[in-house]
C-alpha cells in the first residue's frame, strides 16, 4: 500500500519535532541528528566516530531520551566479557531453577560507548543482535523488542588497547558518521551553559516506542522507482571497480541504502525516493563498507573522497526506467 | 655512447606508420605540380625522388651514419638513381648515368626553379626541369624520413614535435601551388585529403604522446583517434561546403609564375611602327626576305602594337600587359592556342632572311609552331612568342641567311552581314592615352552614321578611304607627308583641309578613332608582298604595311585597311582669304569670356545620352548591398536553422507521450535555455543541485528574483519518480514554470548573451564540456 501524501506529510512533522527535540542537547548538529533519526526509523545502527569530548554520548543519550523507551550504556574495556553486554543464565536457588538476567543490550537504545576497546570476542557478541534482534544465551534465544538501535562510538586517536572492528561489524551499521567539533557560536551558547553537566537529561520525551515502529513501517512503504535503485546499483558497483578500493560495497550495504533513501525521502514529506535522496546518504552509509587499497590509503586517499568521486563520475538518472 | 652501440635500431609499427603517413602526404603534395608539365614525366621523377630519398634516409639510420655520412650517402643516391626517375631518356641503356645526366641533374637542382616559373606552361623544354620535383622530393625525403626515424623516437611526442614532420610535405605542396599555373588540379579533393590525413596523424599522435600510463586506455584511445577523425571530418566537410561558396575564382589564385616578369622586355627594342619610313626609303628595293607559301592576298605579321602614349604606338610591355596584349613567352616544342581566335585555314612558310634585321620574326596568322632550321647564334630557347597578338621574337635578332619555317592558323573573314549583330569582343582594354580631341570628335561623329560596332568600323575605314591621300613623303611623292603617328600628327590628319599620309598614319588614326569609341584595337605592322598561290616571293621594303585589328566577341580580331590608294593630291585650291579693310573702329572692352571648348565631343554626346537613358543604380549601390547582404544571410542561416532547430526540439519534448517524460522535457528544456543564455550547467548530478547551481549564477548576476528553478526540479522530480500517472494539467504546470523560469533567466542576462543564445546550440556546447572533462580526467589520470 503506497504511502499517502499527508502520511508524508505527518511523519515530515514528527520527524521535525524529534529533530528539534534533540537538537536541544545537542546545538548546531542538525544533520547528525537527522541521520541518527533516519537510522532509528530504518531499523539500522549507528557508528559515531569522533575525538574524546564531541558529544557523542550526549547525542545518544538525548535521542535515548527523546523515545519513550529504555535505554542503556555499555562502556567497553578490553576486559569486558560478552556476558557483560548480552547477559547471564543464574541459577536461582530459591526457584530452583536457570533464570536468564538480562544484559545491558536489551534496551531501546543502546549507547556502545568506545566499542574498539573490548576485544574481538565481546565485538562480536553484538553482531547477532544488531542483525537479528535476538540474543541466544545457552541456547535459548531472547528477543530484544523494537525499537531497537545501537549508537556505537569510537575514538579514532587513541590507538593504543584497542581493536579495530572487523568488516562484518561495520557492514552492520546502518550509517558511520562524526559529529565535530561544534562552530564558533554555538560553542560560545554552550560554554554559557557550561554550569549545566546534564543537557540530555533537559530531553524530554516525544514519542512512544509505538510510535517509532509505525513510523518505520510507514517509512518502508515509501516508493522508490526503478531507475533510482537502478543508481544505487550502479553506485555500488562502482565502488568495487573503483581502483582505489580493494572490497567495494557489499549487497548489504546496498540494501541498507535503499531502506535508508525510502526514510529520508519521507522525512522530507515526499511519498518517493529522488536521486537526491541517494546522493545525500551515499557518504555515511557507504563510506565505511569500502576497504581502501592499502597504497592509495597511504597516498592519502580516504574512502569518503572515493565515494565522492563515484558520485561524480556516476550519472544520476533524470528520467522514469524504460 | 654506449647507448649507441646496441644491436642495430630497428624502426617501431609507429615509426613505420609515420614514415607512410609523411609519404603519402608528399606524394599527395607532389601531385600538384601536374599543373606546370606536360606529361606524367614530372611524377615519376617526383615519386623517384621521395624513393631515393627515404631509401637513403633509411639506409643512413639502418647503419646509424653520422650527419656528413648521411648526407654524402643521400647526395650520392641522388646523383646515382637519378637518371634513372628524372631523365631516363637521356640515360644510358635507359638507367645509366652518363655525364650529360649527371650534368643535367646539377643544372636543374639550380636553375630549372627559375625556368619552371618563367617557361611557357605545360613545360617540356628544356629535359633538365624535371631534375626539379625529383630533387624536391628527395630533399623532403631525406629531411622527413630521417626526423621520423632517428629524431621523434627518441623524444617524447608531442603534437608539435610531430607537426615538425609535416612542414616538409606542406612546402612541398606551397611549392606545387606556387610553381604551377593558375588552373587548380583537383584543389579541393588534394587539399581536404591533405588536411585530413595530417590532422588525423597529429591526432593520433596525440593519443600516442599521452598514452603513457593509462589503465584501460583502450577506449580512451578509441575515443580519441575517433573523436579526432569526426572533428576533422566534420571540419572537412564545413571546410569544402564553405570553400566552395567562398573560393575566389581562379584567375586570383596566387601562383609565382604570374608574379614573375619573363626575361624577355619588349620595351627595349624600339616600337616597329615608329621605324616604318625606313621601309619606304630606305629598303625600299632593297630584299628584305624570300618567303615561300604565302597564298594571296595573305599578308606578313611582323609585330602588334596596342599601347598608345602620344607619340607612338607600341608593344605592350609587362607592365601595362592586358588580356588583350598577351605576354611574350618562352614557349616548347608547341605553341598554345591564341585565346581568340575563328580559323578553318592553316598555312606553312618557309622564311629566309636577307636584308632583314630585327627581333621580330616575321610570320603569318598565328602561329603552331616555329622551327628554326638555320640561324647563327640563335637557339631554340631564345624565341619567345605572344599567342594573343601571333607576334614572335628572337631575343638574338634575325640576321641574313636565317632560315625558319612556321606553321599557322589564319583568321577567317566572315562576310559583313554575318557580323552586324557581333558585338566587340569584352577584353580588357590596353593602355591608350593623349588621343588628340579632334580625332575622338570626328571619330563619333563619322560612327554615328552606322548602329553596328562593324558598321562603323566600316565608316570609318570608307571615309579615310574616300577623303584621305597616300603619301609616303618620299621626293617622289606629290604631297608633302610627315612620318611619325604622335598625337600632333594625327591632330594635323583630321583638322587640315587634306588628309595625306600612308599606311602608318591611317592605321594609327583608325586604331586612335575605334579606341575612342571604345573598341579593342591593335595596330599591326607587317608586308603585304605580291603573293601568287604559295610560291616563292620576295619581299622588299616597298611592301611594307600597317592595318589594324578590331577584335569581335567569339570570332577573333578582325583586320581593316584603311589605307586610301589615291596618291595624287588636288592642288591647294582654296585661295588665300583676300584682305577686305574695314573702317576702324573702337574695339570692346576686353572681357572674360568662357573658354571654348569646341572640339570636346564628350559633352555632346553626354548632353544626348542622359536624356535617353533610362535611371539607372549605379554599380557602387549593388556592389555595396552585395556586401551588406552578404553577412546578413550568413548570419540569418544559422540564425533561422538553429531557430527552428530548437523549435522542433522543444515541441517534441512537450508532446512527448507520457506525462513524465513531457515534464522531463520541460526541465530538459529549461536546462538547454540556460546553458544557450551561457550559463555553466553542472554536468553529471541530480535535478536539485543543477538548480542550486544555476540559481546561483542568476543571483551572481544582481537579480534578486528568485529562479523558481529549485520548485521546477521538485516538481519534475515529482512527476518522473513519483511513480504515478503524471495528468496533463501537471504537465502543463511544469511547463508553465520551466518557461517562466527561463524568462527570469532570459532578463537576468544582457542583450549581447541574449542574441548570442539564439545563435547556440546545447547540444553542441555540452558536447564541447564533455569533451573538456574527458581531457581533463585524461591529464589527471596521467599523473600516478
Amino acid at each position: 500500500m503506497p504511502v499517502t501524501q499527508e502520511q508524508a506529510t505527518w511523519f515530515a512533522d514528527a520527524f521535525e519535532k524529534l529533530v528539534g527535540n534533540v537538537d536541544k542537547a545537542i546545538l548546531g548538529k542538525s544533520h547528525v541528528i537527522r541521520l541518527v533519526l533516519t537510522a532509528m526509523l530504518s531499523d539500522g545502527h549507528v557508528l559515531l566516530e569522533d575525538f574524546p569530548g564531541t558529544g557523542k554520548t550526549v547525542l545518544a543519550k538525548a535521542l535515548a531520551n527523546t523515545l519513550d523507551g529504555t535505554n542503556s550504556r555499555i562502556q567497553f574495556t578490553p576486559d569486558l566479557l560478552p556476558s557483560d553486554v548480552t547477559g547471564v543464565t543464574i541459577y536461582d536457588q530459591g526457584k530452583g531453577i536457570f533464570e536468564f538476567h538480562q544484559g545491558p543490550i536489551f534496551a531501546s537504545i543502546v549507547l556502545a560507548d568506545e566499542i574498539n576497546r573490548a576485544s574481538p570476542k565481546t565485538q562480536s557478541a553484538l553482531l547477532e543482535v544488531m542483525e537479528e534482534g535476538v540474543v541466544t544465551v545457552d541456547g535459548v534465544g531472547h528477543s530484544v523488542g523494537s525499537p531497537f538501535m545501537v549508537i556505537a562510538t569510537q575514538n579514532p586517536v587513541e590507538q593504543a588497547g584497542t581493536y579495530t572492528l572487523p568488516e562484518a561489524q561495520l557492514d552492520r551499521f546502518l550509517f558511520k558518521t562524526s559529529l565535530g567539533y561544534p562552530d564558533h557560536k554555538t560553542a560560545v551558547v554552550l560554554l554559557m551553559d557550561s554550569a549545566n553537566r546534564a543537557r540530555a537529561s533537559k530531553v524530554s520525551p516525544i514519542i512512544a516506542s509505538d510510535s517509532v515502529t509505525t513510523m518505520a513501517q510507514l517509512a518502508s512503504q515509501v516508493y522508490a522507482d526503478e531507475s533510482v535503485m537502478d543508481y544505487v546499483s550502479r553506485l555500488v558497483t562502482a565502488t568495487r571497480t573503483h581502483k582505489d578500493v580493494q572490497l567495494g560495497v557489499s549487497m548489504r550495504g546496498a540494501m541498507a541504502l535503499a531502506r535508508a533513501t525510502k526514510t529520508w525521502a519521507i522525512a522530507s514529506g515526499r511519498t518517493f525516493v529522488t536521486p537526491d535522496d541517494v546522493r545525500d546518504l551515499a557518504v555515511p552509509v557507504l563510506a565505511h563498507r569500502v576497504i581502501v587499497d592499502p597504497e592509495s590509503d597511504f597516498a592519502g586517499v580516504t574512502a569518503e573522497d572515493i565515494i565522492q568521486r563515484i558520485l561524480l563520475d556516476v550519472e544520476p538518472p533524470a528520467y522514469r526506467a524504460a | 655512447m654506449s647507448a649507441l652501440r646496441s644491436p642495430l635500431p630497428r624502426l617501431s609499427t609507429t615509426t613505420w606508420v609515420d614514415v607512410a603517413t609523411l609519404l603519402t602526404l608528399a606524394t599527395i603534395a607532389m601531385v600538384g605540380l601536374g599543373s606546370a608539365f606536360d606529361s606524367i614525366d614530372y611524377l615519376l621523377a617526383g615519386l623517384g625522388g621521395l624513393v631515393v630519398g627515404t631509401l637513403a634516409a633509411l639506409a643512413a639510420q639502418r647503419f646509424r651514419l653520422g650527419t656528413l655520412p648521411t648526407i654524402a650517402v643521400a647526395i650520392g643516391a641522388y646523383f646515382v638513381l637519378g637518371s634513372v626517375f628524372a631523365l631516363p631518356r637521356d640515360a644510358l641503356f635507359g638507367f645509366l648515368p652518363t655525364p650529360d645526366t649527371l650534368a643535367s641533374l646539377t643544372i636543374g637542382a639550380v636553375f630549372g626553379w627559375a625556368d619552371i616559373l618563367t617557361l611557357r606552361a605545360p613545360v617540356s623544354l628544356p629535359d633538365y626541369v624535371t631534375a626539379v620535383p625529383y630533387l624536391a622530393g628527395w630533399l623532403v625525403a631525406v629531411v622527413s624520413i630521417t626526423l621520423a626515424t632517428r629524431w621523434l623516437p627518441n623524444r617524447t611526442r608531442t603534437p608539435w614535435r610531430s607537426g615538425l614532420l609535416l612542414i616538409g610535405p606542406t612546402l612541398l605542396y606551397t611549392a606545387g601551388v606556387l610553381l604551377g599555373t593558375d588552373e587548380a588540379y583537383f584543389a579541393a579533393v588534394r587539399g581536404v585529403t591533405f588536411a585530413c590525413i595530417a590532422l588525423i596523424w597529429l591526432g593520433w599522435r596525440r593519443r600516442d604522446s599521452a598514452q603513457v600510463a593509462i589503465a584501460g586506455g583502450r577506449q580512451m584511445l578509441r575515443r580519441k583517434v575517433v573523436g579526432t577523425a569526426a572533428v576533422v571530418v566534420s571540419a572537412a566537410v564545413v571546410g569544402t561546403l564553405v570553400g566552395n561558396l567562398v573560393v575566389p575564382p581562379e584567375e586570383d589564385r596566387f601562383v609565382l609564375r604570374e608574379n614573375i616578369d619573363p626575361p624577355f622586355e619588349q620595351l627595349v627594342y624600339p616600337s616597329p611602327l615608329a621605324g616604318f619610313r625606313e621601309y619606304t626609303k630606305d629598303y625600299v628595293d632593297t630584299t628584305l626576305m624570300t618567303v615561300t607559301g604565302l597564298q594571296t592576298g595573305e599578308r606578313i605579321r611582323l609585330a602588334t602594337m596596342d599601347t598608345y602614349d602620344g607619340v607612338s604606338w607600341g608593344v605592350a610591355g609587362a607592365a601595362e600587359s592586358s588580356d588583350s596584349s598577351g605576354q611574350f613567352r618562352l614557349v616548347g616544342r608547341t605553341i598554345p592556342e591564341p585565346p581568340l581566335v575563328t580559323s578553318n585555314t592553316e598555312s606553312s612558310l618557309d622564311v629566309t632572311i636577307a636584308g632583314y634585321d630585327d627581333v621580330w620574326i616575321p610570320s603569318t596568322g598565328y602561329a603552331e609552331a616555329i622551327t628554326l632550321s638555320q640561324a647563327q647564334g640563335a637557339a631554340d630557347e631564345d624565341v619567345r612568342y605572344n599567342e594573343a597578338t601571333g607576334t614572335a621574337v628572337l631575343t638574338s635578332g634575325l640576321a641574313s641567311g636565317d632560315s625558319y619555317s612556321i606553321g599557322a592558323l589564319q583568321q577567317d573573314l566572315p562576310a559583313a552581314e554575318a557580323l552586324a549583330d557581333v558585338p566587340v569582343a569584352a577584353i580588357a582594354p590596353s593602355a591608350v592615352s593623349r588621343i588628340p580631341d579632334p580625332v575622338i570628335a570626328k571619330a563619333a561623329e563619322i560612327a554615328n552614321t552606322a548602329s553596328t560596332p562593324y558598321a562603323k568600323l566600316q565608316a570609318l575605314e570608307q571615309w579615310m578611304i574616300t577623303t584621305g591621300y597616300l603619301s609616303h613623303g618620299t621626293a617622289s611623292d606629290q604631297a608633302p607627308s610627315r612620318a611619325g603617328h604622335g598625337a600632333d600628327r594625327m591632330f594635323d590628319m583630321v583638322t587640315l583641309p587634306t588628309m595625306v599620309g600612308d599606311e602608318e598614319q591611317y592605321a594609327s588614326l583608325f586604331a586612335l578613332m575605334a579606341r575612342s569609341l571604345n573598341y579593342p584595337v591593335r595596330v599591326v605592322m607587317g608586308f603585304a608582298p605580291e603573293a601568287v598561290g604559295g610560291g616563292q616571293v620576295s619581299v622588299t621594303g616597298d611592301d611594307v604595311t600597317a592595318w589594324i585589328e578590331v577584335a569581335f566577341d567569339g570570332v577573333g580580331w578582325l583586320p581593316f585597311f584603311p589605307t586610301p590608294d589615291e596618291t595624287d593630291v588636288p592642288q591647294d585650291q582654296v585661295p588665300k582669304p583676300k584682305t577686305e579693310p574695314q573702317p576702324q573702329v573702337r574695339q570692346p572692352p576686353r572681357t572674360d569670356s568662357e573658354p571654348d571648348d569646341l572640339v570636346t565631343a564628350v559633352e555632346i554626346d553626354d548632353s544626348d545620352d542622359e536624356e535617353k537613358t533610362p535611371f539607372v543604380l549605379p554599380t557602387w549601390v549593388y556592389i555595396a548591398g552585395i556586401v551588406l547582404a552578404i553577412p546578413i544571410v550568413l548570419l540569418l542561416i544559422p540564425l533561422l536553422v538553429i531557430g527552428a532547430l530548437k523549435k522542433r526540439r522543444l515541441r517534441r519534448r512537450r508532446n512527448a507521450g507520457a506525462g513524465d517524460l513531457a515534464a522531463a522535457g520541460a526541465w530538459d528544456e529549461a536546462l538547454d535555455q540556460y546553458s544557450e543564455l551561457g550559463f555553466d550547467v553542472p554536468q553529471r548530478t541530480t535535478r536539485r543541485h543543477v538548480a542550486a547551481g544555476l540559481q546561483d549564477q542568476v543571483l551572481d548576476r544582481g537579480v534578486t528574483e528568485t529562479t523558481g528553478l529549485t520548485v521546477l526540479a521538485a516538481h519534475t522530480d515529482d512527476a518522473v519518480f513519483g511513480g504515478r500517472d503524471v495528468s496533463p494539467e501537471e504537465t502543463e504546470r511544469v511547463w508553465t514554470e520551466a518557461l517562466a523560469s527561463v524568462a527570469i533567466a532570459r532578463a537576468a542576462v544582457g542583450r549581447s548573451r541574449r542574441f548570442a543564445s539564439r545563435f547556440r546550440v546545447s547540444a553542441a556546447r555540452a558536447w564541447a564540456a564533455r569533451v573538456a572533462r574527458s581531457a581533463a580526467s585524461a591529464k589527471s589520470k596521467e599523473k600516478p
